[in-house]
Parts: C-alpha cells; structure tokens; sequence
C-alpha cells in the first residue's frame, strides 16, 4: 500500500464519519407522522399514535410489504424482497428521523414532525 | 500471450466472480448495518484490470452482472448492480490508467467501491424520490471503503501471483 492509498482511505473515512455525526446532531425534534411511500408517492400519512398495519400492494394487487405502526414504534413486518433488509432496519421510534428502505420493491418508510408537515403545506 | 489464453483466463475469472457474488449472499454483512456488503466479486475485475488490461476487466464484470441478475431475477435489484458495477469497473480503469495520485490497487479497489456505493445511492435517491435517505449513504460508503481496503489487499495478492503464473508459463 502507497502513500497515497492511506491518504486516500483516511480522508474517506473521516468526511463521512464528519457527515454521519452531523445527521445524529440533527434529529433532535420529535417526529410523530408516520409516512409511506411507494416509486416516490406518498401512499399512507397518519400519526405515530394509532396504532395500525398499512399493507403496500405492487400493480397486480398482491401484498409486497406490511408496515406495522405499535407503541409509537414503526417497523416494517413483510417484505417480499430478496435480502429483508428493510426487515432488519428495525423499529423507529418519534425520536428518530430515519428511513426504513425496502429498494427492490420502491417503498420507503419514513417519520416526519407535524411541524414539518404544516411547512410543507404552506409552501 | 495467445488469444485462447486470454479467452480462457476471462472464462475462469467470470465463473470465480459468479461464485463470489453467491457465495456473498450468505454471508449476513447486512446484520452490521442494512445494505452493507463485501463486494468480493470486486476483486475479479481489479485483478483482471492488471493482467489482461481495462476492455477484458470491463467484459468480464458484464457478463458477471448479466448472469447474477439472472440467477437472482429481481428486475430493480438487477439496475441497481448493473449501474453501480460498470460505473465502478470505469472508473477504476480509468484511475488506473490516468493515475497521478500514484494510488496502488488496494487505493483504486477503495475507489471502486466507493463508486459502486454512489451509483447505487444516487439510483436509490432517484427511484425512492427521496432526498433525505442521503445519510444513510455516509453509513454505507464508511463500510464501502472499509471493504474495498479488504478486496483491495486480497486482489493485490491475486494480482501478483497471476504475474508470476503467467511469467514462468
């Protein structure tokens, strides 16, 4: 290995680890919308609160993800994707403002503030 | 170095990177962080952009996709590896061949999958219409580099035995 390759390698990994620390310092609010979306439409909007199950469907009508919304935690329970990693991602809570990801399938989980939501009308 | 060699020496890296992205697929990287992956078939292109040169390396990773994503029939899963594995076979070649920096294999397989990441993320920003999943990426491409350094060394080590192989036949 050269010079070069560890300047490289290290300067890599600490402007990412820069930008990963700042996305923890920003999600401090509380997030309590619940939002679904599948090839970038919002297909399900309601709070953290009610407890539910919203069921995504592909064209043909069949179920391809479950999303389960309990104890103000959202967590994706089904998927029909090969590797479960939307499954894996794990539960967010309202003090989160992470996505839940299924990419094979297009559908994105994900919290937002009901502030935020009242910016995004008034724009 | 005669054409059948180079012929079959391409056969036999297709099948290695075939069997690397198999055999990936069982080990549960994904337990770190969602979406983390080795990335060994990497190492096939790397090696082969040294041996052989950058047109061979950039076959060889096409059919080493085209067959995978046949093997695995997820159409969406299909563009996400065909985008990020020829971006990263370019760029590599091309790092390679322009190389000021001086980078040795191990820095341009860093590179690669650095690349790799990108491509898929900018795929996925596109696909999902959602900007703010962007943060995931910094995650992903800490772990894209960490294995790349891994690919890296080991297609270093692949690199100088095909030389030797190949000089003493």
């Amino acid at each position: 290995m050269k010079k070069a390759d560890i300047i490289l390698i290290s300067s890599l990994i600490c402007v990412f680890l820069c930008i990963f620390a700042f996305s923890l310092i920003k999600s401090s609010n509380d997030f309590d919308i619940v939002t679904v979306q599948k090839d970038g439409e919002v297909i399900y909007e309601g709070p953290l609160d009610n407890d539910m199950t919203v069921d995504v469907y592909d064209d043909e009508g069949a179920v391809i993800n479950t999303v389960v919304i309990k104890n103000r935690e959202v967590y994706m329970e089904y998927a029909t994707c090969p590797n479960k990693d939307c499954i894996h991602m794990g539960h967010l809570d309202a003090g989160s403002s992470k996505q839940i990801a299924c990419l094979p399938n297009g559908v994105l989980v994900y919290l937002i503030s009901s502030d935020e939501e009242m910016d995004g009308i008034s724009k | 170095m005669t054409d059948t060699r180079k012929i079959t020496i391409c056969s036999v890296f297709t099948a290695v990177a075939i069997i690397l992205s198999v055999v990936e697929s069982y080990i549960p990287t994904g337990s770190i962080a969602p979406g983390v992956k080795l990335g060994l078939a990497n190492i096939v292109p790397l090696t082969l952009l040294y041996v052989l040169g950058p047109s061979y390396a950039i076959t060889v990773q096409l059919v080493r996709i085209l067959i995978t994503g046949l093997l695995r029939g997820n159409f969406t899963m299909f563009v996400f590896s065909f985008l990020g594995g020829m971006c990263s076979v370019a760029v590599m070649a091309l790092i390679k061949k322009h190389n000021l920096p001086g980078f040795s294999a191990v820095g341009i397989s860093v590179i690669g999958a650095a690349v790799h990441n990108a491509v898929q993320f900018a795929v996925a920003v596109v696909l999902l219409n959602n900007i703010n999943i962007l943060w995931y990426a910094a995650v992903l491409t800490i772990f894209a580099v960490l294995s790349g350094l891994l690919t890296g060394i080991v297609g270093k080590y692949a690199i100088k035995r095909m030389d030797i192989y190949l000089k003493r036949n």
